[in-house]
């Protein structure tokens, strides 16, 4: 070990951080031997305890509640209720409903920004070939199927919306 | 067995005030600790713990559980305290002066081929201890607060790091320096005062 090692020994003996039992008996050997080491090592035992004992205020015994009564109402974020979840779920499956109805329809004409009706056969034509390629299933059944998926989409939705605020 | 800061917040977080109250009576003492060595004026010090435990509530959602809340909370008393300098900017003029060069962040492996002579009697008396106390205090602000951290608060360079919000690299810099620093001044007063004996 070097000189450099130990002032960095002696400077964590001040500081408090412990020493390993063998790391302690070096340095004392080496502070006996070295007395260049040995002044480095006196100067970080009265930095360290000037530091200790520089003058501080101490907080009066109320210092908690003094900050309490001044904290903002909570910062917590509320759990959303389950009404909310509900209410999401309802506009949700209503939502899904309405969607799938159009699709079944295959006539979107309520897409307002879409005035040509080959535009509109267009649309429609993508979004139906969509529905009907998921399966080879009766189309009711298919309905129900998209209708529960628009619906949890929906609830993940609401959960996230609400996880956020 | 008493809750752990971590569930302290999380308590806090579900609109628990009075967990935040054990908060603040866990670390009070450490940030009045710490903040009287950082602002000169001990009618402030309050006012500034009181301020950076305000501004921990606020942000106490931005509190990651993987860092200690202590050292997150010290950044945030740090930030309080430059914040409260510059509305006081003239106290820094008291402060002494340390030239750019001996600021340079180069050569840090090195440092203790460089250390300044120490003369086996110049730290012995008793009141090296006064004449350090005061030298401390004119010490630049970052230099108290690395010494504060890492002789009183016991954080690690790395820690130190996180709540200055500066490489590790710099932090043992500055850590020399200040010690450098201190013991010119502390030489120069005693030979100040030999030479007026
Ligand atoms: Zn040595």
């Amino acid at each position: 070990m070097t000189c450099t090692d130990f002032r960095l020994l002696a400077e964590r003996r001040a500081a408090g951080f412990p020493l390993k039992a063998r790391q302690e008996k070096a340095l004392e050997r080496h502070l006996a031997e070295c007395s260049t080491c040995a002044a480095v090592a006196r100067f970080e035992h009265n930095l360290a305890a000037a530091v200790r004992e520089f003058p501080a205020v101490t907080p009066p015994a109320d210092f908690a509640d003094m900050v309490l009564a001044q904290l903002p109402d909570p910062v917590a974020v509320p759990e959303p209720s389950l009404r909310e979840y509900w209410w999401n779920l309802t506009l949700g499956v209503l939502a899904a409903g309405a969607a799938s109805w159009a699709l079944w329809q295959k006539a979107p004409s309520w897409i307002p920004w879409l005035t040509g009706e080959k535009e509109r056969t267009q649309i429609a034509d993508i979004l139906f070939n969509a529905y009907m390629s998921m399966g080879e299933v009766s189309l009711p059944t298919m309905s129900v199927v998209f209708l529960a998926l628009i619906g949890l989409t929906a609830w993940g939705a609401s959960a996230l919306v609400a996880g956020e605020r | 067995m008493a809750a752990g800061d971590s569930e302290l917040v999380r308590q806090t977080l579900k609109g628990d005030k009075r967990a935040f109250g054990v908060l603040i009576q866990r670390h009070q003492d450490a940030v009045f600790a710490l903040v009287s060595r950082l602002i000169r004026n001990p009618g402030d010090v309050q006012d500034v713990a009181q301020d950076a435990f305000i501004r921990a509530y606020r942000a106490l959602p931005t509190f990651r559980g993987d860092a200690q809340f202590g050292t997150w909370l010290y950044r945030i008393v740090w930030n309080t305290c430059l914040d409260r300098r510059e509305q006081h900017a003239r106290v820094q003029e008291r402060e002494v002066q340390i030239a750019p060069e001996e600021e340079d962040c180069n050569g840090i492996d090195g440092f203790a081929d460089e250390e300044t002579p120490l003369p086996d009697a110049a730290f012995e008396a008793d009141d090296v201890r006064q004449g350090l106390e005061a030298c401390l205090s004119r010490l630049p602000v970052h230099y108290r607060a690395v010494l504060t951290l890492y002789y009183f608060e016991q954080k690690s360079y790395e820690e130190i790091a996180m709540v200055l919000d500066q490489p590790m690299n710099t932090i043992k810099v500055h850590l020399f320096r200040a010690k450098s620093h201190l013991k010119k001044a502390l030489l120069a007063e005693r030979s100040s005062e030999e030479w007026t004996a």
